[in-house]
């Protein structure tokens, strides 16, 4: 429903920012009805739970931490829980599959604390 | 009467105007078209002192020819139509001011070299009314976002990163993300439901 406070922004920077980006929204809407705005609309309500299922490169920012005789240690950060973790990447030509035992011994070893395997990296929380 | 208010969100504005053109449809319709025909006579070259008068013509022309549209099985887009018509208006009420010599030497420069170039100021006109849809858009969601929110999707909009936005408004990340896809998705609704009520798709007559 159009109502009677609909009017554009008085603002002329803000209304300068919003005409560079204009063509890209509208064009964004082409072909879209109603139902696919109410549709749009329905997913609004669970933001963050779209917006975790979205994120497709879950860590972030690695900053080297230290490095052993088989694996670098890295500082990430976990889009998914928006936190840093410990990141362990085995180094070339280290046994995948041994590092990977290693990392099922320390988890049970250091329960509660969570460490899990992710592709050939471990991640402890 | 049907009233207009119950009315937008099934049956759109201009299809009301339409079907009855003493509808107070039409009022709404002509108070949302106005600011978008003003901006395209202002790109025209239309001074200010001529704007209002050449606004007016404008208006009652697409009050007494959007019938004839409708009825048109060769119709263009409904905006090349109007563009054309915006164009026609401002074009015939130029001549007839050079007539009268009330127009300055810019102006009718301005004026020619845009009457001559359709498929350009065609451009001009599509550009103005999608800022112009945004424009409405966005003050519909002004009232429903405070703070930040609009702030990180314009600027994640303009290119910058999440991680960036984030940092320079001191939140953290998966807000940022969160703010920006609300907003983003808000709009895009708003935009829908206001083409669905001020525009004729294109596709179904």
């Amino acid at each position: 429903m159009i109502n009677e406070s609909d009017t554009p922004s008085k603002d002329l920077n803000f209304d300068r920012r919003l005409r560079a980006i204009a063509g890209d929204i509208y064009e964004s809407t082409e072909g879209l009805c109603l139902k696919d705005s109410q549709k749009l609309n329905q997913e609004d309500l669970c933001p963050l739970y779209d917006s975790i299922v979205a994120i497709n490169d879950r860590y972030q920012s690695p900053e080297l931490v230290g490095r052993g005789g088989m694996k670098e240690v890295y500082r990430v950060y976990d889009e998914k829980t928006s936190r840093y973790v410990a990141l362990a990447k085995p180094l070339k030509g280290y046994s995948k599959d041994r590092f990977a035992f290693k990392t099922i011994s320390y988890s049970q070893a250091m329960a509660p604390r969570k460490m899990y395997i992710k592709r050939s990296s471990f991640i402890q929380i | 009467m049907q009233s207009t208010s119950d009315s937008f969100t099934r049956v759109s504005l201009l299809q009301l105007a339409l079907e009855d053109s003493d509808s107070p449809a039409w009022e709404e319709l002509l108070r949302y078209y106005e600011p978008f025909v003003r901006r395209s006579l202002f790109h025209l070259g239309v001074k200010n002192p001529e704007v209002d008068d050449v606004c007016q013509q404008v208006l009652t022309r697409l009050w007494q020819q959007l019938k004839n549209y409708r009825r048109d099985e060769k119709r263009a887009r409904f905006r090349t139509w109007l563009t054309k018509l915006i164009r026609n208006v401002a074009i015939n009420d130029f001549r007839k001011r050079q007539r009268a010599k009330r127009t300055q030497g810019t102006d009718a420069e301005i004026m020619q070299s845009l009457a001559a170039d359709s498929s350009q100021l065609e451009q001009k006109i599509e550009a103005e009314w999608q800022q112009h849809v945004i424009g409405l858009a966005m003050a519909r969601i002004e009232n429903i976002f405070t703070g930040k929110a609009i702030e990180v999707f314009l600027r994640v909009q303009e290119g910058e990163s999440i991680e960036e936005v984030s940092e320079s408004l001191g939140i953290n990340r998966q807000s940022a993300r969160v703010l920006k896809s609300r907003v983003k998705k808000r709009l895009m609704f708003e935009v829908i439901k206001i083409r669905n009520s001020l525009e004729f798709s294109d596709s179904n007559p």
